[in-house]
C-alpha cells in the first residue's frame, strides 16, 4: 500500500475504509476528498441552500465515520454515505418545518473553462439549461428525485435505488416515466 | 442514452452547485475521539460497573450526548405519527404485527408471556427482525390507570430479544437519570428512571447495535437465559417487577 501511495495513485477504497475503521483519520480524510463533491451536491438537491448543504454533508461525514463499524466491508462506500446524507437532509427538513423549495439555479458563469463561445451562444445555452432545470423541478417528487440522482448527480441505477431506498426496478420505471413527462413538458416549452 | 438524458446530464455542469472542501472541518470534529467499536466485554454479571462508568461519561460530556444522538440518526430512527384508529404502538416502528399466540414461533428463543391481571393481555404484539433471531415487542395502550409515555398512545412496552455475545447496556442521557442495580426473577438487571434512554449492545458477531428506548419512561432491564428483557413503562418499579414476576413460558 505504501508503494501505491508514493506513486500518487489513490489507495484502494476498501483499504481506505478499513484503515478509517481502525481509527486512521488520514484515510477517512481521503474518503472525504473523494466523495465530498457528490455528498454536497446531493445535500443541495435536497435542502436547496448552499450553506445548509455544506453543513448537511459535513454532519453526514462525521456520522459516517462514527458508524463505520456498521458498514459492510467490501460493499460500495458511496451509496452508504449518500444514504446518511439523505437521512441528515431529511432530518433538517423536518426540524426546519415546511419551507418553500428554492429552484435550482444556473451558475452565472460557466463552471469549467470551455472553449470561448460567442456571447449569444452562452445566453441560449443558459436559457436552455434553465428550461431543463425548471422542467425537472416541476416533476412530482418521486420522479424529480430519480432524475436528479441519475442525471444531475450521475449515480448508477443501483446507487439511486440504495439512496432512495427503493427497488432498482422502481428506479427504472420511474426514470422512464419521468423522461416521458419531461419530453412532453419540454416540447410544450419548445426547447 | 437518449438525447434528453444527455441534455439533462450536460445541464448538471451548469448548476450553481455549492463547492466546499470539508476535510478540515470534518477532521476537526473527529479529533474528539468517540470509539464505540467492537467492545469485547466480560460476562454480563460484570457489566453493571461498566454501565455506570459509560453512563457517567456520556452524561458528563456534551459530545458524548451528541454522539449518541448522531448514531441514532444514522440508524434511521425517525418520528412518525400514527392514524388515530391504528393499533397501539403503531408509530413506534416495532416491526410487523403478530398474534400473541404465534409470536413464540417467529423467534429463535423461548418467549415469555405476561400474565398480570392488572394489565391483561397486551393490546398489540410486534416482531422485528433486528437483532438476528428476532425481537418481540408487546404493547399496552395507555388508559386511566396507565399514563401514556410522551407523545405516544402507549403505557408499557415489553421487549425480548436474544443477545448471545457480550453486551453493553448503556442508557442515557439526562442529568437526573437514576440507575439502580436490581435482581429480577433471580437474574441481574437494573432499573433506570428519569430522562430518555438508549440501549446499546454488541451481539455475538461483534456487531454493534443501538436501540432507542421508545418510550420516554422508566426501564427495567435484565438478562435471563441468554435473552434480554426490557420493560419500558410509565409506572413504578414495583409495578414493573409485578409484570416481570407474572412472566411464564409461552406456548
Amino acid at each position: 500500500m505504501a508503494d501505491t501511495a508514493v506513486e500518487g495513485r489513490p489507495l484502494d477504497e476498501t483499504q481506505l475504509v478499513s484503515d478509517a475503521r481502525s481509527g486512521d483519520l488520514g484515510a477517512f480524510e481521503e474518503l472525504v476528498r473523494i466523495h465530498q463533491s457528490t455528498a454536497i451536491r446531493l445535500a443541495y438537491l435536497l435542502v436547496r441552500d448552499h450553506g445548509e448543504a455544506e453543513e448537511v454533508a459535513q454532519d453526514a461525514f462525521v456520522k459516517a465515520f462514527r458508524a463505520l463499524d456498521r458498514f459492510r466491508e467490501g460493499s460500495p462506500f458511496r451509496p452508504w454515505l449518500l444514504t446518511i446524507v439523505r437521512n441528515e437532509a431529511a432530518n433538517r427538513r423536518r426540524s426546519g418545518g415546511r419551507r418553500r423549495r428554492l429552484a435550482l439555479r444556473v451558475a452565472a458563469e460557466p463552471v469549467s473553462g470551455e472553449a470561448a463561445q460567442s456571447p449569444e451562444t452562452v445566453v441560449i445555452d443558459e436559457e436552455r439549461a434553465r428550461t431543463v432545470l425548471v422542467a425537472v423541478d416541476g416533476l412530482p417528487d418521486r420522479y424529480r428525485l430519480v432524475v436528479s440522482l441519475r442525471y444531475l448527480l450521475g449515480l448508477t441505477e443501483a446507487e439511486t435505488a440504495a439512496v432512495l431506498a427503493i427497488a432498482t426496478g422502481t428506479v427504472k420505471s420511474r426514470t422512464s416515466r419521468a423522461l416521458w413527462r419531461l419530453r412532453n413538458l419540454m416540447e410544450a416549452a419548445d426547447v | 442514452m437518449s438525447d434528453l438524458e444527455r441534455l439533462i446530464t450536460s445541464v448538471a455542469s451548469q448548476i450553481d452547485w455549492p463547492r466546499a472542501d470539508l476535510r478540515k472541518a470534518v477532521r476537526g470534529r473527529l479529533a474528539t475521539p468517540v470509539r464505540w467499536a467492537r467492545v469485547v466485554l466480560p460476562r454480563w454479571a460484570q457489566m453493571a460497573a461498566l454501565v455506570l462508568l459509560v453512563v457517567a461519561t456520556v452524561i458528563a460530556t456534551p459530545w458524548g450526548r451528541q454522539a449518541v444522538a448522531d448514531i441514532l440518526e444514522v440508524a434511521g430512527i425517525r418520528v412518525s405519527w400514527a392514524e388515530p384508529d391504528s393499533p397501539a404502538g403503531a408509530n413506534l416502528d416495532l416491526g410487523e404485527m403478530v398474534g400473541l399466540d404465534d409470536a413464540g414461533d417467529t423467534v429463535s428463543f423461548q418467549l415469555l408471556s405476561p400474565d398480570d391481571p392488572r394489565l391483561g393481555a397486551p393490546d398489540a404484539v410486534y416482531r422485528s427482525a433486528i437483532p438476528a433471531g428476532g425481537a418481540i415487542h408487546m404493547v399496552w395502550r395507555s388508559d386511566r390507570e396507565l399514563p401514556a409515555a410522551g407523545d405516544t398512545d402507549v403505557g408499557i412496552l415489553y421487549s425480548q430479544f436474544e443477545v448471545t455475545g457480550a453486551e453493553v447496556f448503556m442508557k442515557s442521557v439526562d442529568h437526573d437519570v437514576i440507575v439502580q442495580d436490581i435482581r429480577v426473577r433471580g437474574n441481574p438487571g437494573f432499573w433506570l428512571e428519569g430522562g430518555p434512554h438508549y440501549l446499546v449492545y454488541v451481539d455475538a458477531e461483534g456487531m454493534f447495535h443501538e436501540d432507542m428506548a421508545r418510550l420516554a419512561g422508566n426501564v427495567l432491564a435484565w438478562e435471563e437465559g441468554g435473552v434480554t428483557h426490557r420493560i419500558e413503562t410509565t409506572q413504578s418499579l414495583e409495578d414493573a417487577l409485578e409484570l416481570a414476576d407474572s412472566l411464564h413460558d409461552s406456548g
